[in-house]
């Protein structure tokens, strides 16, 4: 069922975004005024708000914005997402008969417990070289099944960035919660694979 | 089976307290007031020093495999007990001196911190529980009075 909330999740806070974008342009502008941040009940405001569910009144969207800034807003706020989730998920998820000794006991809880948990299955490979660099590697990324684009591998690979953020927030908060500071990035070289790397960040 | 349980308290990983709950009685005559806030202090000092003898056990076994750590002082008339979660949190335990054999007691206690750990995960679980302030410098308190009714009834139920 989370394949298929993730694309309304992606796909809202795209457009949310977008909107909160163009709207913060036209006041720079001073084509609106200040005070109508919050609702959008004029003219210009009907506009915004349209240009903003046309990219979600499709149940996908038609391509995404190329604008580099608005996707890195979108990644802060979908890795937060992740990041959150990911804390929670270790506070339930945690084992209750064990201690978790050190990180190479944590990256492996997250790759079994939490991936079984998540995807019904577990990381296909996982490569690290003891000093503070793991690699996650998924054959069969359960949320990219199902995805295949028209117009070939490297294309499809891009747009389905946005869904490989989330994760890598998972990671990370679960990481965290751990007590260990993580940077988490992701790449995928061809659906439905997908590797991830975590570096460990030291305190110093 | 009787413990008299003094005060529970949970620590973050930073050693700050997250929660503070006294269960002894509460009288609330104008002479025993000055005696609790001295109370409240001795428990808060406590919850310090069983911190520290946490750490220290911690690193002597690394290779242990429960989350229980078992009995960390005993001083005066009260012995205080740890729980340490794998998130860091640490649950501690002031409880009097038992008058029986340990091995009951060590039972008892250990599945008194198992259900506390597990109230404590459905507190987390609460999508209303503001874990945001917790995340920005980790100094937030639980003031959840769900989780305070569901510790008295678990205290009740182990006291008695």
């Amino acid at each position: 069922m989370l394949e298929f909330l993730l694309p309304e999740l992606v796909n809202a806070l795209v457009s949310t975004t977008l909107g909160a974008k163009l709207l913060s342009e036209r006041i720079a502008l001073g084509l609106e005024p200040q005070d109508t941040v919050g609702s959008s009940t004029d003219k210009e405001g009907a506009d915004i708000t349209q240009t903003s569910t046309q990219c979600s009144t499709t149940s996908g969207w038609i391509d995404l914005p190329d604008d580099k800034e608005l996707m890195e807003q979108v990644y802060v706020k979908l890795e937060m997402v992740g990041f959150r989730v990911g804390r929670r998920l270790a506070e339930r998820f945690a084992p209750l008969n064990r201690r978790l000794a050190d990180t190479l006991d944590a990256v492996k809880f997250v790759c079994k417990d939490v991936w079984m948990m998540l995807f019904n299955r577990q990381i296909d490979n996982l490569k690290t070289n003891h000093r503070g660099i793991y690699v996650l590697q998924d054959n069969k990324f359960k949320w990219f099944l199902r995805m295949s684009g028209n117009s070939g591998g490297a294309a499809a690979a891009r747009r389905a960035q946005p869904y490989i953020w989330l994760p890598c927030g998972i990671i990370r908060g679960i990481l965290d919660s751990f007590g260990i500071n993580t940077v988490v990035i992701a790449e995928t070289l061809g659906l439905p694979q997908c590797t991830f790397q975590i570096k460990v960040v030291s305190d110093n | 089976m009787s413990i008299v349980l003094h005060c529970l308290a949970i620590l973050n990983c930073q050693g700050t307290p997250v929660y503070m709950r006294t269960f002894d009685s509460t009288d609330r005559s104008a002479e025993t007031a000055a005696k609790q806030q001295d109370q409240c202090v001795k428990y808060h000092y406590l919850a310090h020093t069983s911190c520290d003898v946490i750490e220290e056990r911690l690193l002597q076994n690394k290779t242990s495999s429960d989350l229980y750590i078992g009995l960390l002082q005993t001083i005066g008339d009260v012995s205080v007990y740890g729980y340490v979660l794998n998130t860091g949190n640490r649950l501690i335990l002031v409880t009097s001196v038992p008058a029986e054999s340990s091995a009951v007691q060590t039972a008892e206690i250990k599945a008194l911190f198992q259900q506390i750990h597990a109230t404590y995960v459905s507190l987390i679980c609460n999508p209303f529980y503001d874990m945001a302030a917790d995340m920005v410098d980790r100094l937030g308190n639980i003031n959840s009075p769900k989780f305070d009714s569901i510790v008295d009834e678990l205290v009740n139920a182990y006291s008695s």
